[in-house]
Parts: structure tokens; C-alpha cells; sequence
């Protein structure tokens, strides 16, 4: 695959993936790009091996969430309480207007295991059905369908207090 | 309520930063990629080749040595045992090998052996970067 088709066929979920791994990351806009890169540089590697079993896009959210999860493993993801990254970092006026505004999102998901908020974004934010976050996430189905139902128990609250406002 | 999360989602689904800066950097990176990618290709196909002619040298040299060994031609049987004979006590035509001439003798067609094996596989090797 040359380059040129790579780009073409990767810019039609490029949004897509660029958004999901910013609400995964909790608004860390830089963290996020970086993993979108990432992720599209370790496609356009593999792209030999593409054989297209699955879509094109599921296989590229599926490099971008493993590369998440080894950034996750190795650390150079920080998953702390959005209250004291506020605290420890100073973020740029437009960082900070643009997390406030989805401030309501990130605290939903702020205290979620990884797994269970991966579900939520791909299944509510993404409109994935659950056959393809398996896919995704590696993982069988009903444990996909498990982490939605415990993802939305834990969203309840803030769901709650969202519609009130 | 499965109407409300979607919902809830949607309208607080953050948007990507600038679009065209990704874009501009991810292009960079894949360049960078496909040079490397390019490189890689010329190199393997090098290292194909090399070890394509080294086969080939192999599979000549192997059958002319079978062949100098069932038909041992005069002339080259008279050359071997010149060279044996430099290792001869007396010189060439002397009756009677000493050991540490044979002894040097084999270990010097071992070690020419040796060097025609190995140094063309280490040229190859230092030439197409390539390790095992």
C-alpha cells in the first residue's frame, strides 16, 4: 500500500480516532495526537499484513487502543483524578476553554477502569455496535456487553446531575 | 436511559485539535517511514542477490572439486605434490613426509578454505547491513 492510498483510506476515520483517544485520555489533547500517530505510523508499517478481514477503521482503532494501553502500562499516561491534574498542570487558554467545555464528559469518565470508559466512548460517543469494540479491544462480546452495563452504572450520577443543569 | 448516555455523549463528545498541523506531521512521519521502508526493500533484495551469487559460487566451485577429485587430471596432480614437496624434509622429490610438514600443510588448505568461506559471507554481511 503506498503511501498516498494509506492516507486516503486512514482520513475517512481520522476524526473519529483522533476524538475517541481525546475522551480516553481524559482531554490530554498532546498525549492523544501522539497516540493517533502513533498509531496510524504503526498502520501505514503493518499495512502489508492488512488483509481486510476486518474494516479498515476498526483495525486502525485497534492499533490506537493497544498503543493507549502500552502507553498506560509504561506510565506516560497519568489516569489521576482530574482535581489534581488541575492543580499540578497549567494548561493553554485554548486547552483549558476547550476541556471545560467537555469537562461534563471527562469527569464521568474520569474515575472509570480503562476497559469499562474504551466501551462507553466506542459504543455511545463512536455509535460501534458491540461485535466491533470486541473486535476493538480483543476482547469476546459479552465481556464488551459486561463493561458497557457496569459503565453505565457508574455514569448514572453524573448523568443525573448533567440533565438537571 | 440508553437513549440518554448516547445522548449525553454526543453533546459533550470533545472535538480534535487543528486539523491540518496533524495532518501535516502525520505525512512527515509517514515520509520518513517510507524511506526506511525503501531502504530496507533495496537492502533485502541486495542481500538476495549476494547470497543468490554465493550459491551459485558454491554449487560451481563444489562441482569442479568433484569433478578434480574423480578425474585428477595429470597436471594438477603433479602441482599437489609439488606443493606437498615444499614441506618435505629435502625439498621436492625427497623420499619421506615429516609430520609437522604435513601438519602444516593441511592446516594451511584448512585456513584457505576457511577464509574463502567466510570472508566473502562477513563482506556480504558488513555490505547489506544485514544481521542474523
Amino acid at each position: 500500500m503506498t503511501r498516498e492510498e494509506f492516507i486516503s483510506l486512514a482520513s475517512a476515520g481520522q476524526a473519529s480516532l483522533r476524538r475517541f483517544l481525546l475522551a480516553l485520555c481524559n482531554g490530554d489533547a498532546a498525549t492523544a495526537d501522539d497516540i493517533a500517530q502513533e498509531a496510524l505510523v504503526n498502520a501505514f508499517v503493518a499495512s502489508s499484513s492488512f488483509r481486510g478481514a476486518a474494516r479498515f477503521e476498526t483495525w486502525l482503532f485497534r492499533i490506537a487502543y493497544n498503543c493507549f494501553i502500552d502507553r498506560l502500562r509504561r506510565r506516560q499516561i497519568h489516569t489521576e483524578p482530574l482535581d489534581e491534574k488541575a492543580s499540578s498542570a497549567v494548561p493553554s487558554a485554548d486547552e483549558a476553554d476547550r476541556r471545560f467545555r467537555h469537562e461534563d464528559l471527562y469527569r464521568a469518565l474520569d474515575k472509570l477502569p480503562e476497559k469499562e470508559r474504551a466501551a462507553l466512548l466506542l459504543h455511545y460517543m463512536e455509535d460501534r455496535p458491540v461485535k466491533e469494540i470486541a473486535d476493538i479491544m480483543e476482547i469476546p462480546a459479552g465481556s464488551v456487553r459486561a463493561y458497557l452495563t457496569r459503565g453505565r452504572r457508574h455514569i448514572k450520577d453524573y448523568l443525573e446531575k448533567w440533565k438537571t443543569r | 436511559m440508553e437513549n440518554e448516555i448516547r445522548e449525553f455523549f454526543h453533546a459533550t463528545a470533545p472535538q480534535p485539535g487543528d486539523e491540518t498541523s496533524f495532518r501535516l506531521e502525520l505525512n512527515a512521519r509517514l515520509a520518513e517511514v517510507e524511506k526506511v521502508r525503501q531502504y530496507c526493500d533495496r537492502e533485502i533484495r541486495r542481500t538476495r542477490r549476494t547470497e543468490l551469487a554465493l550459491l551459485i559460487a558454491g554449487v560451481i566451485i563444489g562441482g569442479l572439486v568433484t569433478a578434480v577429485i574423480i578425474l585428477r587430471p595429470e597436471p594438477l596432480v603433479r602441482l599437489w605434490e609439488a606443493l606437498r614437496g615444499l614441506f618435505r624434509p629435502g625439498g621436492a622429490g625427497q623420499e619421506g613426509v615429516s609430520p609437522l610438514g604435513n601438519m602444516l600443510f593441511w592446516l594451511l588448505s584448512a585456513l584457505m578454505l576457511l577464509v574463502s568461506v567466510i570472508l566473502p559471507i562477513v563482506f556480504s554481511r558488513r555490505r547489506s547491513g544485514w544481521r542474523a
